[in-house]
């Protein structure tokens, strides 16, 4: 049995202060049956082994975001390659970034996500988890992105920010060949960004052939000297919200989504 | 050096007013730091992880116009009590900017003096150097407290009754609205209507409760209002009201060493 506190997670080299971790592994198994037999007749497998790998992670650095960026820029019609990922003494050498997060609200820490495709190189794999734990990881930054040191950029009428919510996410072609069992190439298929900002009041066109917009959040620590990181999406503006309840005041959301 | 500092060294502004009467006042604020446990890591890393809390409250008898019961509404007010070098620039002071009333306590009973408590929740600076942003007025208003002799009521219970005490409270609920970028709120909502309660400890000559099921569909309600006279009676220093209030709670009380009361509890609400 492992403590959390000997279970880092590790991204590419870089170790998130991480809150909540999980990842599963499956194989495609399926039964194969033949006229006049009773029953299966045996089990193959209909693909690779294939997993995901999620993270939630307080924000002292974000260096998934670059993968994500690097990702959906410079490499978009490239072939991808994957990054390490490694939950304690458990890691994943062929890690492919499917989505990754932000939020932020008024006097709460900020957080991010992440989500991976995992595969594997051979047709099977040793899993091993919680048994042979990595030693505690060093503290690392102490600054830790903060809302009430964060702040949005004005858009569809919201100066005054109340929170956001980030989100992206990749879809890949994956190729396969003959004889392997892990992709041989991976390239991007669809990408995108989408941001929403929460305030207390919206003004905003919304249009079927899109508005342009740009939402920008960049996130700080309340201690530190600058910022930490900043996640935007500059597209067209998909969704506006408003709403209110008894007691309360009224509150409205803007969404911009930027497709890649 | 290891001195100390009594009552009679003490003075309290609330919003520019040098308060008179004041027994007592309390200032509080907590930093929320809570250890944030990330995976692999055994460090104490401790951040502020919701929003700052900020108290103020303080008591007082009753001397005069309460120049703080304007405070129910919007406006906000600072403070500060001075408690050493008070006639020195180089005061010491606890005090607050950004003050919001949030509970208003006006309480009498025979034999006392009458009292207010009042609950302010603060959204800017709190501590020392500190002390509002109002011009001073330095005046203190002159002690003359309101006892319970001098207090009109005018609740149908008294009529052939005893009311021996009663309590008016005004419940002002701030609603801090936060932006990012920022620990004290960009706006603060009034939640309107503000609930009034008022409590009576009524002696029994001939009182006889109501059937709480004809309450039901007929609530008892009365226009109440409680007046503190000056010690002659012949003006009033501080009223107070609450129109149609309804009758909510209500207490028969007997015992081997009290009379036979009864407790009522009357509310409104004040747009």
């Amino acid at each position: 049995m492992l403590n959390y506190t000997n279970i880092p997670v590790i991204v590419d080299s870089v170790t998130y202060y991480a809150t909540q971790a999980s990842f599963n592994v499956s194989t495609s198994l399926e039964p194969v049956y033949a006229l006049g037999q009773a029953g299966k007749v045996t089990q193959d497998p209909n693909g690779p082994i294939k997993g995901t790998l999620s993270l939630d992670y307080h924000i002292d650095q974000d260096a998934i975001s670059t993968i994500f960026d690097t990702t959906t820029t410079t490499n978009l019609a490239a072939n991808i390659s994957p990054v390490t990922v490694s939950l304690g003494g458990q890691s994943f050498a062929k890690a492919y970034l499917t989505s990754h997060g932000a939020n932020g609200q008024a006097n709460q820490l900020a957080t991010a996500k992440a989500s991976f495709d995992i595969y594997f190189a051979s047709t099977s794999a040793a899993i091993a988890f919680g048994s042979a734990g990595s030693a505690t990881a060093a503290g690392g930054s102490l600054n830790l992105g903060h809302g009430a040191a964060s702040s949005v950029s004005t858009v569809g009428g919201i100066a005054d920010a109340v929170s956001f919510a980030y989100e992206s996410s990749i879809q890949y072609d994956f190729v396969f060949k003959m004889g392997s069992v892990t992709p041989a190439a991976a390239y991007v298929s669809r990408a995108s960004k989408k941001m929403t900002v929460e305030g207390y009041s919206i003004s905003a066109n919304i249009s079927m052939c899109g508005d342009s917009a740009t939402a920008t959040a960049t996130v700080s620590s309340l201690c530190g000297d600058s910022s930490i990181t900043t996640y935007s999406a500059a597209g067209e503006i998909t969704q506006l919200e408003g709403s209110v309840s008894a007691g309360q005041v009224g509150r409205g959301k803007v969404t911009v989504t930027q497709f890649i | 050096m290891y001195g100390r500092i009594i009552y009679a060294d003490q003075k309290v502004y609330i919003a520019g007013n040098l308060l008179s009467g004041v027994t007592s006042f309390k200032g509080d604020y907590q930093v929320p730091y809570e250890n944030v446990d990330s995976l692999g890591n055994l460090d104490t890393v401790q951040h502020i992880t919701k929003e700052l809390t900020r108290n103020i409250s303080f008591s007082r008898y009753i001397v005069g116009a309460d120049p703080l019961l304007s405070l129910t509404g919007d406006a906000e007010a600072g403070g500060n009590v001075i408690y050493k070098n008070r006639v020195n620039p180089n005061y010491q002071n606890f005090g607050f900017n950004s003050g919001y009333l949030t509970s208003y306590k006006v309480s009498a009973a025979v034999g006392q003096l009458t009292k207010v408590d009042t609950d302010f929740v603060v959204y800017n600076g709190i501590g020392g150097n500190i002390s509002g942003t109002e011009s001073v007025i330095d005046t203190p208003v002159p002690f003359s407290p309101s006892t319970a002799s001098q207090i009109s009521l005018n609740a149908t219970e008294a009529q052939t009754n005893r009311i021996v005490s009663f309590d008016y409270s005004i419940q002002c609920k701030r609603m801090p609205q936060y932006v990012m970028g920022s620990f004290n709120p960009k706006y603060v909502v009034l939640k309107k209507p503000l609930p009034i309660l008022v409590n009576f400890t009524v002696e029994i000559d001939d009182y006889m409760c109501n059937d709480i099921q004809t309450l039901i569909c007929n609530p008892y309600q009365q226009n109440l209002t409680i007046n503190l006279n000056n010690c002659d009676g012949s003006d009033t220093i501080q009223g107070y009201s609450i129109n149609n209030a309804k009758l909510i709670n209500n207490s028969f009380n007997s015992s081997l060493t009290e009379d036979a009361n009864v407790k009522l509890t009357y509310q409104g609400y004040v747009i």
